[in-house]
Protein backbone atom coordinates (compact mmCIF):
# COMPACT_ATOMS: atom_id res chain seq x y z
CA UNK A 1 0.00 0.00 0.00
CA UNK A 2 3.01 2.28 -0.39
CA UNK A 3 1.66 4.25 -3.32
CA UNK A 4 -1.76 4.66 -1.69
CA UNK A 5 -0.06 6.02 1.39
CA UNK A 6 1.54 8.75 -0.76
CA UNK A 7 -1.79 10.03 -2.06
CA UNK A 8 -2.67 12.34 0.86
CA UNK A 9 0.34 14.45 -0.13
CA UNK A 10 -1.84 16.00 -2.78
CA UNK A 11 -4.46 17.14 -0.26
CA UNK A 12 -4.72 20.64 1.11
CA UNK A 13 -3.49 22.54 -1.91
CA UNK A 14 -5.11 25.81 -2.99
CA UNK A 15 -7.12 26.33 -6.18
CA UNK A 16 -4.19 28.07 -7.83
CA UNK A 17 -1.90 25.25 -6.83
CA UNK A 18 -4.39 22.78 -8.26
CA UNK A 19 -3.88 24.29 -11.71
CA UNK A 20 -0.20 23.63 -11.61
CA UNK A 21 -0.69 20.30 -9.92
CA UNK A 22 -3.06 19.06 -12.62
CA UNK A 23 -0.31 16.85 -13.98
CA UNK A 24 0.05 15.27 -10.60
CA UNK A 25 -3.64 14.39 -10.54
CA UNK A 26 -3.15 12.20 -13.58
CA UNK A 27 -0.16 10.63 -11.93
CA UNK A 28 -2.21 9.93 -8.84
CA UNK A 29 -4.59 7.89 -10.99
CA UNK A 30 -1.68 5.90 -12.30
CA UNK A 31 -0.40 5.35 -8.80
CA UNK A 32 -3.81 4.01 -7.79
CA UNK A 33 -3.70 1.62 -10.68
CA UNK A 34 -0.24 0.53 -9.56
CA UNK A 35 -1.55 -0.07 -6.10
CA UNK A 36 -4.26 -2.32 -7.40
CA UNK A 37 -1.75 -4.19 -9.51
CA UNK A 38 0.82 -4.46 -6.79
CA UNK A 39 -1.69 -5.87 -4.40
CA UNK A 40 -1.73 -5.18 -0.77
CA UNK A 41 1.73 -6.31 0.25
CA UNK A 42 3.80 -3.19 -0.21
CA UNK A 43 3.55 -2.53 3.51
CA UNK A 44 5.53 -5.66 4.15
CA UNK A 45 9.29 -5.20 3.61
CA UNK A 46 10.92 -7.37 0.94
CA UNK A 47 7.77 -9.40 0.25
CA UNK A 48 6.19 -6.45 -1.64
CA UNK A 49 9.03 -6.21 -4.10
CA UNK A 50 8.89 -9.96 -4.71
CA UNK A 51 5.17 -9.70 -5.43
CA UNK A 52 5.78 -6.81 -7.78
CA UNK A 53 8.44 -8.78 -9.62
CA UNK A 54 6.05 -11.68 -9.95
CA UNK A 55 3.50 -9.45 -11.59
CA UNK A 56 6.07 -7.64 -13.71
CA UNK A 57 5.29 -4.51 -11.74
CA UNK A 58 8.84 -3.51 -10.87
CA UNK A 59 10.07 -3.23 -14.48
CA UNK A 60 6.90 -1.37 -15.33
CA UNK A 61 7.44 1.14 -12.55
CA UNK A 62 11.10 1.50 -13.50
CA UNK A 63 9.90 2.56 -16.94
CA UNK A 64 6.86 4.59 -15.99
CA UNK A 65 8.11 6.49 -12.93
CA UNK A 66 10.76 8.45 -14.87
CA UNK A 67 8.04 9.52 -17.30
CA UNK A 68 5.95 10.73 -14.36
CA UNK A 69 9.00 12.57 -13.14
CA UNK A 70 9.43 14.30 -16.47
CA UNK A 71 5.76 15.34 -16.41
CA UNK A 72 6.17 16.74 -12.91
CA UNK A 73 9.29 18.65 -13.94
CA UNK A 74 7.42 19.90 -17.01
CA UNK A 75 4.60 21.19 -14.78
CA UNK A 76 7.18 22.84 -12.53
CA UNK A 77 9.05 24.44 -15.42
CA UNK A 78 5.94 25.59 -17.23
CA UNK A 79 4.40 27.13 -14.15
CA UNK A 80 7.70 28.81 -13.29
CA UNK A 81 8.02 30.27 -16.79
CA UNK A 82 4.39 31.39 -16.88
CA UNK A 83 4.57 32.99 -13.44
CA UNK A 84 7.82 34.73 -14.38
CA UNK A 85 6.06 36.14 -17.46
CA UNK A 86 3.08 37.21 -15.36
CA UNK A 87 5.39 38.92 -12.88
CA UNK A 88 7.20 40.60 -15.74
CA UNK A 89 3.84 41.83 -17.05
CA UNK A 90 2.80 43.12 -13.65
CA UNK A 91 6.15 44.85 -13.24
CA UNK A 92 5.62 46.54 -16.60
CA UNK A 93 2.12 47.59 -15.49
CA UNK A 94 3.54 49.18 -12.35
CA UNK A 95 6.21 50.92 -14.45
CA UNK A 96 3.47 52.35 -16.65
CA UNK A 97 1.72 53.57 -13.51
CA UNK A 98 4.92 55.30 -12.46
CA UNK A 99 5.15 57.03 -15.82
CA UNK A 100 1.44 57.94 -15.76
CA UNK A 101 2.03 59.92 -12.58
CA UNK A 102 0.83 57.42 -9.99
CA UNK A 103 4.31 56.75 -8.67
CA UNK A 104 3.60 58.16 -5.21
CA UNK A 105 0.33 56.36 -4.78
CA UNK A 106 1.07 53.51 -2.49
CA UNK A 107 -0.56 52.49 0.70
CA UNK A 108 0.72 54.66 3.51
CA UNK A 109 2.07 57.31 1.18
CA UNK A 110 0.74 60.72 0.31
CA UNK A 111 -0.24 61.25 -3.28
CA UNK A 112 2.51 63.81 -3.67
CA UNK A 113 3.15 62.73 -7.20
CA UNK A 114 -0.36 63.64 -8.26
CA UNK A 115 1.02 66.44 -10.39
CA UNK A 116 -2.05 66.91 -12.58
CA UNK A 117 -4.44 67.50 -9.69
CA UNK A 118 -2.00 69.86 -8.02
CA UNK A 119 -1.50 71.82 -11.22
CA UNK A 120 -5.27 72.06 -11.72
CA UNK A 121 -5.75 73.28 -8.15
CA UNK A 122 -3.04 75.88 -8.80
CA UNK A 123 -4.87 76.98 -11.98
CA UNK A 124 -8.05 77.45 -9.97
CA UNK A 125 -6.22 79.41 -7.28
CA UNK A 126 -4.56 81.63 -9.86
CA UNK A 127 -7.66 82.22 -11.99
CA UNK A 128 -10.07 82.87 -9.15
CA UNK A 129 -8.76 86.36 -8.13
CA UNK A 130 -8.25 87.57 -11.72
CA UNK A 131 -11.88 88.77 -11.94
CA UNK A 132 -11.57 90.66 -8.67
CA UNK A 133 -8.47 92.40 -10.00
CA UNK A 134 -10.25 93.39 -13.23
CA UNK A 135 -13.27 94.69 -11.29
CA UNK A 136 -10.99 96.72 -9.05
CA UNK A 137 -9.41 98.23 -12.17
CA UNK A 138 -12.83 99.23 -13.61
CA UNK A 139 -13.92 100.65 -10.26
CA UNK A 140 -10.80 102.82 -10.21
CA UNK A 141 -11.68 104.16 -13.65
CA UNK A 142 -15.26 104.89 -12.51
CA UNK A 143 -13.87 106.87 -9.58
CA UNK A 144 -11.71 108.84 -12.00
CA UNK A 145 -14.80 109.51 -14.12
CA UNK A 146 -16.60 110.89 -11.07
CA UNK A 147 -13.71 113.30 -10.46
CA UNK A 148 -13.79 114.41 -14.10
CA UNK A 149 -17.55 115.01 -13.81
CA UNK A 150 -16.97 117.14 -10.68
CA UNK A 151 -14.33 119.09 -12.60
CA UNK A 152 -16.81 119.68 -15.43
CA UNK A 153 -19.36 121.08 -13.00
CA UNK A 154 -16.69 123.38 -11.56
CA UNK A 155 -15.97 124.59 -15.11
CA UNK A 156 -19.63 125.51 -15.60
CA UNK A 157 -19.51 127.60 -12.45
CA UNK A 158 -16.41 129.36 -13.70
CA UNK A 159 -18.16 130.11 -17.00
CA UNK A 160 -21.05 131.68 -15.12
CA UNK A 161 -18.58 133.80 -13.13
CA UNK A 162 -16.98 134.91 -16.39
CA UNK A 163 -20.42 136.00 -17.62
CA UNK A 164 -20.85 138.01 -14.41
CA UNK A 165 -17.52 139.68 -15.05
CA UNK A 166 -18.79 140.71 -18.54
CA UNK A 167 -21.99 142.14 -17.08
CA UNK A 168 -20.05 144.12 -14.42
CA UNK A 169 -17.73 145.46 -17.16
CA UNK A 170 -20.74 146.61 -19.22
CA UNK A 171 -22.30 148.37 -16.25
CA UNK A 172 -18.96 149.94 -15.33
CA UNK A 173 -18.63 151.16 -18.93
CA UNK A 174 -22.11 152.65 -18.73
CA UNK A 175 -21.21 154.39 -15.46
CA UNK A 176 -17.99 155.73 -17.03
CA UNK A 177 -19.94 157.15 -19.98
CA UNK A 178 -22.40 158.88 -17.63
CA UNK A 179 -19.46 160.22 -15.56
CA UNK A 180 -17.82 161.60 -18.72
CA UNK A 181 -21.08 163.34 -19.69
CA UNK A 182 -21.41 164.86 -16.24
CA UNK A 183 -17.73 165.95 -16.28
CA UNK A 184 -18.26 167.69 -19.64
CA UNK A 185 -21.33 169.45 -18.31
CA UNK A 186 -19.36 170.70 -15.28
CA UNK A 187 -16.90 172.43 -17.60
CA UNK A 188 -13.41 173.26 -16.50
CA UNK A 189 -14.00 171.95 -12.97
CA UNK A 190 -15.10 168.54 -14.22
CA UNK A 191 -12.15 168.13 -16.55
CA UNK A 192 -10.09 166.00 -14.12
CA UNK A 193 -13.14 163.88 -13.37
CA UNK A 194 -13.60 163.44 -17.16
CA UNK A 195 -10.07 162.00 -17.39
CA UNK A 196 -10.83 159.51 -14.60
CA UNK A 197 -14.11 158.54 -16.28
CA UNK A 198 -12.20 157.85 -19.51
CA UNK A 199 -9.70 155.63 -17.67
CA UNK A 200 -12.52 153.75 -15.91
CA UNK A 201 -14.14 153.22 -19.28
CA UNK A 202 -10.88 151.81 -20.66
CA UNK A 203 -10.65 149.48 -17.67
CA UNK A 204 -14.24 148.35 -18.11
CA UNK A 205 -13.53 147.60 -21.78
CA UNK A 206 -10.46 145.52 -20.79
CA UNK A 207 -12.56 143.71 -18.14
CA UNK A 208 -15.27 143.03 -20.71
CA UNK A 209 -12.66 141.68 -23.13
CA UNK A 210 -11.14 139.44 -20.44
CA UNK A 211 -14.61 138.25 -19.48
CA UNK A 212 -15.28 137.32 -23.13
CA UNK A 213 -11.95 135.48 -23.40
CA UNK A 214 -12.62 133.61 -20.18
CA UNK A 215 -16.06 132.67 -21.46
CA UNK A 216 -14.60 131.45 -24.76
CA UNK A 217 -11.92 129.46 -22.92
CA UNK A 218 -14.49 127.99 -20.59
CA UNK A 219 -16.68 127.11 -23.57
CA UNK A 220 -13.79 125.22 -25.18
CA UNK A 221 -12.95 123.56 -21.88
CA UNK A 222 -16.58 122.66 -21.35
CA UNK A 223 -16.83 121.11 -24.81
CA UNK A 224 -13.67 119.10 -24.20
CA UNK A 225 -14.95 118.07 -20.77
CA UNK A 226 -18.22 116.93 -22.27
CA UNK A 227 -16.44 114.90 -24.92
CA UNK A 228 -14.13 113.46 -22.26
CA UNK A 229 -17.07 112.58 -20.03
CA UNK A 230 -18.91 111.02 -22.95
CA UNK A 231 -15.85 108.93 -23.96
CA UNK A 232 -15.16 107.92 -20.35
CA UNK A 233 -18.79 106.90 -19.86
CA UNK A 234 -18.68 104.84 -23.06
CA UNK A 235 -15.37 103.25 -21.97
CA UNK A 236 -16.82 102.50 -18.53
CA UNK A 237 -19.82 100.80 -20.06
CA UNK A 238 -17.59 98.84 -22.44
CA UNK A 239 -15.31 97.82 -19.56
CA UNK A 240 -18.25 96.58 -17.52
CA UNK A 241 -19.61 94.64 -20.50
CA UNK A 242 -16.14 93.13 -21.08
CA UNK A 243 -15.81 92.28 -17.41
CA UNK A 244 -19.21 90.59 -17.49
CA UNK A 245 -18.23 88.55 -20.55
CA UNK A 246 -14.81 87.74 -19.05
CA UNK A 247 -16.44 86.63 -15.82
CA UNK A 248 -18.56 84.19 -17.82
CA UNK A 249 -15.48 82.83 -19.62
CA UNK A 250 -13.41 82.59 -16.44
CA UNK A 251 -16.28 80.85 -14.60
CA UNK A 252 -16.57 78.40 -17.49
CA UNK A 253 -12.83 77.74 -17.51
CA UNK A 254 -12.87 77.34 -13.74
CA UNK A 255 -15.74 74.89 -14.11
CA UNK A 256 -13.65 72.85 -16.58
CA UNK A 257 -10.65 73.06 -14.27
CA UNK A 258 -12.74 71.84 -11.32
CA UNK A 259 -14.14 69.04 -13.49
CA UNK A 260 -10.63 68.05 -14.54
CA UNK A 261 -9.57 68.14 -10.90
CA UNK A 262 -12.41 65.80 -9.96
CA UNK A 263 -11.50 63.52 -12.88
CA UNK A 264 -7.89 63.55 -11.72
CA UNK A 265 -9.00 62.65 -8.18
CA UNK A 266 -11.11 59.79 -9.51
CA UNK A 267 -8.23 58.61 -11.69
CA UNK A 268 -5.89 58.79 -8.72
CA UNK A 269 -8.26 56.79 -6.51
CA UNK A 270 -8.90 54.19 -9.20
CA UNK A 271 -5.21 54.07 -10.08
CA UNK A 272 -4.35 53.56 -6.46
CA UNK A 273 -6.90 50.74 -6.18
CA UNK A 274 -5.54 49.08 -9.34
CA UNK A 275 -1.99 49.43 -8.11
CA UNK A 276 -2.89 47.84 -4.77
CA UNK A 277 -4.63 44.99 -6.59
CA UNK A 278 -1.59 44.42 -8.81
CA UNK A 279 0.73 44.45 -5.80
CA UNK A 280 -1.50 41.93 -4.04
CA UNK A 281 -1.50 39.73 -7.13
CA UNK A 282 2.28 39.91 -7.26
CA UNK A 283 2.47 38.86 -3.63
CA UNK A 284 -0.02 36.04 -4.28
CA UNK A 285 2.18 34.73 -7.09
CA UNK A 286 4.65 33.58 -4.45
CA UNK A 287 2.59 30.39 -4.48
CA UNK A 288 4.70 29.31 -7.45
CA UNK A 289 7.78 29.00 -5.23
CA UNK A 290 5.85 26.76 -2.84
CA UNK A 291 4.53 24.63 -5.70
CA UNK A 292 8.04 24.31 -7.06
CA UNK A 293 9.33 23.04 -3.72
CA UNK A 294 6.43 20.59 -3.28
CA UNK A 295 6.95 19.26 -6.81
CA UNK A 296 10.69 18.93 -6.29
CA UNK A 297 10.12 16.74 -3.23
CA UNK A 298 7.47 14.65 -5.02
CA UNK A 299 9.70 14.37 -8.09
CA UNK A 300 12.68 13.22 -6.03
CA UNK A 301 10.49 10.68 -4.25
CA UNK A 302 9.16 9.26 -7.52
CA UNK A 303 12.70 9.02 -8.80
CA UNK A 304 13.62 7.13 -5.68
CA UNK A 305 10.67 4.77 -6.21
CA UNK A 306 11.74 4.20 -9.83
CA UNK A 307 15.32 3.42 -8.77
CA UNK A 308 14.07 1.00 -6.16
CA UNK A 309 11.78 -0.69 -8.65
CA UNK A 310 14.65 -1.07 -11.10
CA UNK A 311 16.80 -2.74 -8.48
CA UNK A 312 15.38 -6.24 -8.15
CA UNK A 313 17.61 -7.09 -5.23
CA UNK A 314 16.49 -4.14 -3.15
CA UNK A 315 13.61 -4.79 -0.79
CA UNK A 316 10.66 -2.40 -0.78
CA UNK A 317 10.59 -0.53 2.51
CA UNK A 318 7.53 -0.39 4.74
CA UNK A 319 5.15 2.50 4.01
CA UNK A 320 5.81 3.93 7.47
CA UNK A 321 9.55 4.00 6.86
CA UNK A 322 9.13 5.50 3.42
CA UNK A 323 6.78 8.22 4.67
CA UNK A 324 9.06 9.05 7.59
CA UNK A 325 11.97 9.57 5.21
CA UNK A 326 9.76 11.58 2.87
CA UNK A 327 8.58 13.92 5.63
CA UNK A 328 12.20 14.55 6.52
CA UNK A 329 12.58 16.33 3.19
CA UNK A 330 9.78 18.81 3.81
CA UNK A 331 10.66 22.43 4.33
CA UNK A 332 7.18 23.87 4.70
CA UNK A 333 4.52 23.44 7.33
CA UNK A 334 2.01 23.04 4.49
CA UNK A 335 3.79 19.89 3.34
CA UNK A 336 3.50 18.39 6.81
CA UNK A 337 -0.20 19.28 6.87
CA UNK A 338 -0.69 17.64 3.45
CA UNK A 339 1.26 14.62 4.67
CA UNK A 340 -0.94 14.21 7.73
CA UNK A 341 -4.22 16.04 7.09
CA UNK A 342 -5.47 15.35 10.62
CA UNK A 343 -2.55 17.29 12.10
CA UNK A 344 -3.64 20.81 11.23
CA UNK A 345 -1.28 23.58 12.08
CA UNK A 346 -2.39 25.34 15.26
CA UNK A 347 -0.43 28.56 14.84
CA UNK A 348 0.64 30.55 11.85
CA UNK A 349 4.34 30.93 11.23
CA UNK A 350 5.95 33.94 12.77
CA UNK A 351 6.23 36.51 10.03
CA UNK A 352 9.64 37.68 11.11
CA UNK A 353 12.12 36.66 13.78
CA UNK A 354 14.99 38.97 14.68
CA UNK A 355 18.16 37.49 16.18
CA UNK B 1 22.29 57.58 -3.11
CA UNK B 2 20.09 54.49 -3.12
CA UNK B 3 21.18 51.62 -0.89
CA UNK B 4 21.88 48.25 -2.47
CA UNK B 5 20.24 45.00 -1.43
CA UNK B 6 21.29 41.61 -2.80
CA UNK B 7 18.55 39.00 -3.30
CA UNK B 8 19.68 35.38 -3.34
CA UNK B 9 17.05 32.82 -4.35
CA UNK B 10 16.89 30.02 -6.89
CA UNK B 11 13.26 30.90 -7.65
CA UNK B 12 12.93 33.53 -10.37
CA UNK B 13 9.45 34.44 -9.19
CA UNK B 14 10.63 35.08 -5.63
CA UNK B 15 13.54 37.19 -6.91
CA UNK B 16 11.04 39.17 -8.99
CA UNK B 17 8.59 39.65 -6.11
CA UNK B 18 11.33 40.68 -3.66
CA UNK B 19 12.91 42.88 -6.33
CA UNK B 20 9.61 44.66 -7.00
CA UNK B 21 9.06 45.19 -3.29
CA UNK B 22 12.53 46.62 -2.69
CA UNK B 23 12.77 48.69 -5.87
CA UNK B 24 9.36 50.14 -5.08
CA UNK B 25 10.80 51.33 -1.76
CA UNK B 26 13.76 52.95 -3.50
CA UNK B 27 16.47 50.32 -3.08
CA UNK B 28 18.86 49.19 -5.78
CA UNK B 29 18.77 45.43 -6.22
CA UNK B 30 21.29 42.86 -7.39
CA UNK B 31 20.39 39.19 -7.72
CA UNK B 32 22.02 35.81 -7.25
CA UNK B 33 20.38 32.51 -8.19
CA UNK B 34 22.12 30.51 -5.44
CA UNK B 35 24.86 30.90 -2.83
CA UNK B 36 27.73 30.27 -5.22
CA UNK B 37 26.38 32.62 -7.88
CA UNK B 38 25.74 35.32 -5.26
CA UNK B 39 29.26 35.01 -3.82
CA UNK B 40 30.71 35.47 -7.29
CA UNK B 41 28.52 38.52 -7.94
CA UNK B 42 29.25 39.99 -4.53
CA UNK B 43 32.95 40.12 -5.38
CA UNK B 44 33.89 42.83 -2.86
CA UNK B 45 31.31 45.34 -4.09
CA UNK B 46 29.40 47.61 -1.71
CA UNK B 47 26.16 46.01 -0.56
CA UNK B 48 24.06 47.31 2.34
CA UNK B 49 22.03 44.15 3.07
CA UNK B 50 21.40 40.62 1.77
CA UNK B 51 18.09 38.77 1.58
CA UNK B 52 18.76 35.07 1.08
CA UNK B 53 16.77 31.88 0.67
CA UNK B 54 17.87 28.78 2.59
CA UNK B 55 17.21 25.81 0.32
CA UNK B 56 19.10 26.38 -2.91
CA UNK B 57 21.13 24.19 -5.26
CA UNK B 58 24.97 24.30 -5.42
CA UNK B 59 25.33 26.31 -2.20
CA UNK B 60 22.49 26.64 0.29
CA UNK B 61 21.64 29.76 2.25
CA UNK B 62 23.32 28.72 5.51
CA UNK B 63 26.60 27.92 3.73
CA UNK B 64 26.31 31.18 1.84
CA UNK B 65 25.87 33.23 5.03
CA UNK B 66 28.91 31.54 6.57
CA UNK B 67 30.96 32.23 3.43
CA UNK B 68 29.92 35.88 3.39
CA UNK B 69 30.60 36.40 7.08
CA UNK B 70 34.05 34.85 6.65
CA UNK B 71 35.03 37.79 4.46
CA UNK B 72 36.27 40.69 6.63
CA UNK B 73 34.57 43.40 4.55
CA UNK B 74 31.18 41.70 4.99
CA UNK B 75 31.60 40.70 8.62
CA UNK B 76 28.95 43.14 9.82
CA UNK B 77 26.74 43.00 6.75
CA UNK B 78 23.13 42.27 7.84
CA UNK B 79 21.56 39.20 6.25
CA UNK B 80 17.87 38.30 6.32
CA UNK B 81 16.89 34.71 5.61
CA UNK B 82 13.71 34.53 3.48
CA UNK B 83 12.56 30.94 3.35
CA UNK B 84 9.63 28.56 3.53
CA UNK B 85 11.40 26.87 6.45
CA UNK B 86 9.85 27.84 9.76
CA UNK B 87 11.34 25.24 12.10
CA UNK B 88 13.21 26.44 15.19
CA UNK B 89 16.18 24.19 14.45
CA UNK B 90 16.72 25.79 11.04
CA UNK B 91 16.32 29.25 12.54
CA UNK B 92 19.01 28.43 15.09
CA UNK B 93 21.28 27.29 12.24
CA UNK B 94 20.70 30.59 10.49
CA UNK B 95 21.37 32.58 13.63
CA UNK B 96 24.56 30.62 14.33
CA UNK B 97 25.74 31.27 10.76
CA UNK B 98 25.29 35.01 11.28
CA UNK B 99 21.83 35.88 9.94
CA UNK B 100 20.11 38.80 11.68
CA UNK B 101 16.47 38.00 10.86
CA UNK B 102 14.28 35.17 9.59
CA UNK B 103 11.25 35.89 7.39
CA UNK B 104 8.94 33.03 6.41
CA UNK B 105 7.54 32.75 2.87
CA UNK B 106 5.05 33.67 1.62
CA UNK B 107 5.97 37.08 2.94
CA UNK B 108 4.03 40.29 3.20
CA UNK B 109 5.95 43.10 1.48
CA UNK B 110 5.52 45.45 4.45
CA UNK B 111 6.96 42.82 6.80
CA UNK B 112 10.05 42.31 4.64
CA UNK B 113 10.47 46.06 4.12
CA UNK B 114 10.18 46.66 7.84
CA UNK B 115 12.92 44.09 8.51
CA UNK B 116 15.13 45.58 5.78
CA UNK B 117 14.68 49.13 7.05
CA UNK B 118 15.42 48.01 10.59
CA UNK B 119 18.66 46.23 9.74
CA UNK B 120 20.12 47.97 6.70
CA UNK B 121 23.47 49.63 7.17
CA UNK B 122 23.71 53.40 6.64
Amino acid sequence: MLALALLPLLDGVTVLECVSLAGLAALAGLVLWCVQTLGQDAATPAAGHAAADTDGMAPLMAEVAPVWGRHVRSVKDQSETAIAQLLGGFSALLDHFERAGFSGIRSGQDAGANGSAQRLATCEQKLDPVMSWLEQMVDSKTELLTHVRTLSEATSELKSLADEVGKIAAQTNLLAINAAIEAARAGETGRGFGVIAAEVRKLSNVSADIGKRITKGMDRMSTTMSLTLESAADADENDRRTIGASRGVVEEVLGHVRGLGQDADTMREQGSAIRTEVEQMIVALQFQDRIRQILEVVDADMERLARLAADEAAPLPAAETWLLELSGKYTMADEHVSHTPAARRADADDEVTFF
Amino acid sequence: MAKTVMIVDDSISIRQVVGLTLRGAGYQVIEGSNGRDALAKLGGQKVNLIVSDVNMPEMNGIEFVKAVKAQPEYRFLPIIMLTTESGDEKKREGQAAGARAWVVKPFKPEVLLNAVQKLILP
